[in-house]
């Protein structure tokens, strides 16, 4: 598996066009969103010659994002109820607007928290329709997460259309 | 003076003389009188003796009119036990054993005159009235009828007893009389009845009855190691002593027979206390009536008087086959029936297109009517040879088994056909009609079921695929990956019961479709997706087998295109309306060894994602794996949900979500099996294909019916050719072997629970179709209640007797009409009558009050009642006739076995 990442990663190099550019939007990934990137464009290239096999695919691509939740769906449930624990405060105090923007945000990260027990559920189900619908939904809640600054914690993975834009990015830029 | 006094001396001697003359006359004339009187006396009685015996003899023959007579009422067949017939009241029992009496007259003697009643004149003049008698209970016949002459005074009387001895076993049909090896009963080749000759089993001729079980006709048969099979009646266990009680014959190694039950009566040689033949007086008899072996087919006698009996089939193929192909068996391992000489199958070519023809022809075959039994062109007639096979020829007046052309609904009669052909021949090719092809997209109309694995769920994994790669450029795939899963339904377990399930391929037909997120088509085309999969490893016993392919094989591409745009929101539509499954050798339509199909419409849209892709699964599923031909039998699982993105949407390896057979015995459109809810590798007790011809009747319940988990119903007896009606109307279609005439059949109209027990002792249920070498020495445990059926022509109408006679499925309750049916009979009814006459002379002048002073005086005398008045009679003579008759139910014809007048 690592050799066929190197061999990805230096055939993605390799490419004219593929070398500054790429290598800065490669930076803006950590370690492991390089390496789910590479596994992704690993998929690619398989699936257009036919030879990607669709349970493989899901069991590579979707293990480390489910991996991955186990650790942070804690997390973020850990904040979740700490901020509801905060707006049930507000609440207490007579600080209603306070306690209602408070609770807006717990349920953001209350929904996050779901969201990646779903991914956990699904991928143990492999169940390919659910864990589609369920990354949507996490991408959905982690840019309206961005947009409104809360705090979003770091993924070594990339959501397959941020990998999908990631990669036309980059072959964008090699044109 | 002297010679006057010499006259004088002389005087007296005249006298003399004449009184001695005259002496002499008187001695003579009184001799002459006393002669003629006594003279006279033996005449009166030799008159009374005739009067008596005349009285017998025409007693005899009224009775045989009376139930000749009563045809009037039930013309073509009727049967004396039939309600409204013969009135057959009387019972004698001895434990659970019964058979029935007839008493007919209502004047009976008066109480006390005990030594004139008709069961005590019975009982002092004859054995085996007197055994009934006294050893059983119930036996207690009393009425005469009473004739009178002209002056109204009383001439005569006549007691008329008649006994039902249908429901007792023939002993000397029982025992096997030939007491050396090779005994076992066979036919002669064109001999139509069992042959009792000096000759022996020739196997490249004859035909034998296995009733040992263990194909060897060499073996000696007993009265111990038979097996109950429900060939032949010498497969009934008796005593030994039953024959070792009869002696010898001057020819070797012949026994001779019971010729009546005085003699059974009187033998010293069954046992020491010589009460062996007592305890059975109602289980056995010594004489039965031969009968052809024909069926009854009230509707040919209508249309053609004389027509009525029809030829049974015999499923051996022995009979019908073309009888230039040699010997019948095989001797490989024991003298096996040759399915290769049998005529059920093509007689020199497997798996060619003669073959195929020749299958499919002679399942044709088997549903034409059969033919008359009897031959009427000659004078009288004989018993007519069934049309052989010729070649390959089947001939265009075969004789078939009619009921397969009764079957309801009609779709299933080339079904249940070409699986008795697919059973009885050896190969593993099916029986199909010869527009199957490995390209044909029809339902077909039939597909035998051999000795195969069958299809048994598609699982189908449809897979939408997109990627991004360089350029860019955008590849748009969708493939169906299946696997199919095939399951082996037969025994038994282990290496040598598994099956090859040979090359196979698996079609699914349909349309797709690839539009955008506005719907616009894109792409639109037929689906015609062909897997094939060749040299499967075989598949164990009572399991399932499941082969996939590759998800990455090329085959599983069903749309294929790179593009250098993108496509939004691509998704497939995919219709899928037909999936046709076919294992054998590939492209050879001569040898197709399972053919499923399905047709319909089931629909799926999945966009294309390129990561995970997107993914549905549906399975198409078999409710009766023997009955995948037919689309009705399948369905997708999830019921409304086809498909899911669930993995777990199949059931592969475990039973089917529309496997559903009954186990209650509520359900009357199902086999019976045991079946608790879905059970890992349950299978069907009916499971079993011989591949060889039968070699029972009970095989036929194991001949599948066309509709799923119905096998031909043998548990239940209809005329409606309905599966919950029953289909054991057959049994009387078919018979074992190519006898012509048999003889000593128990009958199936007779009412004797205990001998019907014994009958069925021996049945192991749980014996399987290939192993009946079990020997049950404990009969059936009787219901409480017995409900017996209606008489009838049909000896399968026994069914509805014995279904309730035990077995926890379909397999074993058919067990006990199944081996049973061949030794049944509804034809020949037997008798054992009783005519006491009597010549009387009604006492002039007596009454109650001076009877008693007179009955000292007089010969004889008896009082008794006729019709409410008191006669008194002097009884003159009498005469007691015993004879033993037969009688043909069928055609009401009358044949005595043995008459005699008793002293």
């Amino acid at each position: 598996m690592k050799k066929n990442l190197l061999l990805i990663l230096l055939l993605l190099c390799g490419l004219p066009g593929f070398g500054q550019e790429t290598e800065k939007l490669m930076d803006k990934l950590n370690r492991g969103q390089k390496k789910h990137f590479l596994l992704f464009c690993q998929i690619q290239m398989a699936t257009k010659d036919g030879k990607a096999d669709h349970q493989k695919v899901f069991e590579a691509y979707v293990s480390v994002i489910a991996e991955s939740c186990k650790v942070t769906q804690p997390q973020y449930q850990k904040i979740a109820d700490n901020l509801q624990e905060r707006a049930d405060k507000a609440l207490m105090n007579g600080r209603n607007e306070i306690a209602e923007r408070v609770g807006k945000v717990a349920k953001i990260y209350t929904d996050m928290s779901q969201s990646q027990l779903n991914i956990m559920k699904a991928y143990e189900d492999k169940n390919t329709e659910a864990t589609h619908q369920t990354l949507s939904q996490m991408q959905a809640l982690e840019t309206l997460m961005n947009n409104n600054r809360l705090k979003t914690l770091e993924r070594d993975w990339l959501f397959p259309a941020e990998a999908e834009q990631f990669l036309l990015q980059s072959l964008g830029s090699k044109k | 003076m002297k010679n006057k006094q010499g006259h004088n001396k002389e005087r007296g001697s005249a006298l003399l003389m004449t009184l001695g003359v005259l002496a002499l006359a008187l001695i003579l004339a009184m001799s002459f009188a006393f002669t003629s009187r006594a003279s006279r006396t033996i005449s009166k009685v030799n008159a009374d003796m005739i009067r008596a015996r005349l009285l017998a003899q025409s007693g005899l023959n009224r009775l045989i009119a009376a139930m000749y007579n009563d045809n009037v009422n039930t013309p073509g067949y009727y049967l004396a036990r039939k309600g409204g017939n013969l009135d057959f009241t009387g019972s004698i029992t001895k434990s659970d054993a019964v058979i029935k009496y007839l008493n007919m007259g209502g004047d009976s003697s008066d109480a006390s005159e005990t030594e004139n009643s008709l069961h005590a004149i019975l009982a002092r003049h004859d054995n085996y009235a007197k055994q009934l008698y006294t050893g059983c209970s119930g036996f207690a016949p009393t009425g005469f009828q009473t004739y009178f002459d002209d002056e109204g005074k009383v001439m005569g009387r006549i007691g008329f007893v008649v006994i039902e001895e249908s429901g007792k076993i023939d002993l000397n049909q029982v025992l096997n009389l030939r007491t050396e090896a090779n005994n076992m009963p066979f036919v002669w080749a064109d001999n139509p009845r069992i042959y009792h000759g000096t000759g022996t089993f020739n196997a490249a001729t004859d035909f034998y009855y296995n009733i040992l079980w263990g194909y060897q006709p060499g073996t000696q048969v007993d009265e111990t190691n038979t097996q109950r099979v429900g060939l032949h009646m010498q497969e009934l266990r008796v005593a030994a002593s039953y024959l070792s009680a009869l002696p010898a014959t001057s020819v070797a190694n012949r026994k001779a027979q019971w010729m009546s039950y005085d003699h059974l009566l009187n033998s010293i040689s069954y046992t020491a206390n010589n009460t062996t033949f007592d305890d059975d007086i109602l289980h056995y008899t010594f004489f039965s009536g031969e009968e052809p072996e024909a069926y009854w087919d009230q509707s040919a006698e209508t249309a053609v008087p004389g027509t009525g009996e029809r030829q049974r089939f015999d499923i051996t193929g022995y009979e019908w086959r073309d009888d230039a192909l040699g010997s019948y068996y095989t001797t490989a391992g024991g003298t096996h029936p040759n399915p290769a000489t049998s005529g059920w199958q093509h007689p020199s070519e497997s798996g060619t297109a003669n073959a195929s023809a020749y299958a499919r022809s002679l399942a044709a075959a088997l549903r034409s009517g059969s033919q008359p039994f009897w031959n009427t062109s000659v004078d009288p007639p004989e018993p007519a040879d069934v049309n052989r096979i010729s070649g390959a020829t089947i001939p265009a007046d075969f004789s078939g088994i009619p009921w397969l052309n009764t079957l309801q609904p009609d779709s299933v009669r080339p079904q249940v056909a070409a699986n008795l052909v697919d059973y009885c021949d050896s190969d593993s090719w099916a029986t199909i009609p010869n527009t199957v092809t490995w390209t044909s997209t029809t339902e077909p109309e039939y597909c035998g079921n051999e000795k195969v694995p069958y299809f048994n769920e598609v699982a189908l994994a449809v897979v939408a695929e997109k990627a991004v790669t360089l350029t860019p450029d955008y590849t748009f795939r969708l493939r169906i990956i299946p696997r199919v899963e095939l399951v082996h339904i037969f025994g038994p377990p282990g290496p040598t019961g598994d099956l090859h399930s040979g090359d196979f391929q698996v079609r699914i037909i349909g349309t797709y479709q690839l539009i955008d997120n506005m719907g616009t088509i894109i792409h639109d085309d037929p689906l015609n997706q062909i897997f094939s999969f060749s040299n499967k490893p075989d598949v164990k016993s009572y399991s399932y087998d499941m082969t996939m392919v590759n998800p990455t094989d090329p085959s599983t591409i069903v749309y294929e295109e790179t593009r250098s745009d993108d496509i939004d929101g691509a998704t497939f539509n995919l219709h899928i309306t037909q999936v046709i499954m076919i294992s054998g050798t590939v492209n050879n339509e001569d040898q197709i060894k399972d053919y499923g199909f399905w047709a319909g419409d089931v629909t799926t849209s999945i966009m294309a994602t390129t990561t995970p892709h997107q993914t549905q699964y549906a399975s198409l599923e078999v409710a009766d794996p023997r009955f995948n031909h037919r689309s009705d039998s399948w369905a997708w699982y999830g019921g409304g949900t086809v498909f899911s993105p669930n993995i777990a949407h199949h059931t592969i390896f475990t039973n089917n979500s529309n496997f559903n057979p009954q186990n209650d015995g509520t359900n009357t459109t199902k086999d019976i099996e045991t079946f608790t809810g879905l059970a890992l590798n349950s299978t069907f007790s009916t499971a079993f294909i011989r591949n060889a011809p039968m070699e029972s009747l009970w095989e036929l319940g194991a001949i599948h019916r066309g509709a799923p988990w119905q096998t031909l119903n043998l548990r239940s007896f209809g005329t409606t050719g309905n599966y919950a009606d029953g289909d054991a109307m057959i049994l009387d279609q078919v018979k074992i072997g190519p006898v012509k005439f048999s003889r000593g059949k128990y009958n199936a109209n007779a009412i004797n629970p205990e001998v019907c027990n014994e009958l069925l002792s021996g049945i192991h249920l749980m014996s399987p179709y290939d192993d009946v070498t079990t020997w049950n020495p404990t009969p059936p445990t009787l219901p409480g209640t017995i409900t017996w059926k209606p008489v009838s022509e049909f000896r399968g109408q026994i069914a509805n007797t014995l279904a309730a006679w035990g077995g926890t499925t379909d397999q074993r309750i058919e067990a006990w009409i199944g081996r049973t049916a061949n030794l049944l009979s509804t034809r020949n009814d037997c008798y054992t009558i009783f005519v006491v006459a009597q010549a009387m002379q009604e006492l002039p002048g007596i009454d109650a009050t001076n009877f008693s002073a007179v009955r000292d005086s007089v010969i004889n005398p008896t009082a008794y009642n006729v019709s409410g008045t008191d006669r008194y009679c002097s009884i003159l003579a009498t005469q007691i006739l015993r004879a033993h008759l037969v009688r043909d139910a069928w055609r009401n014809t009358y044949q005595i076995v043995q008459q005699r007048y008793l002293e």
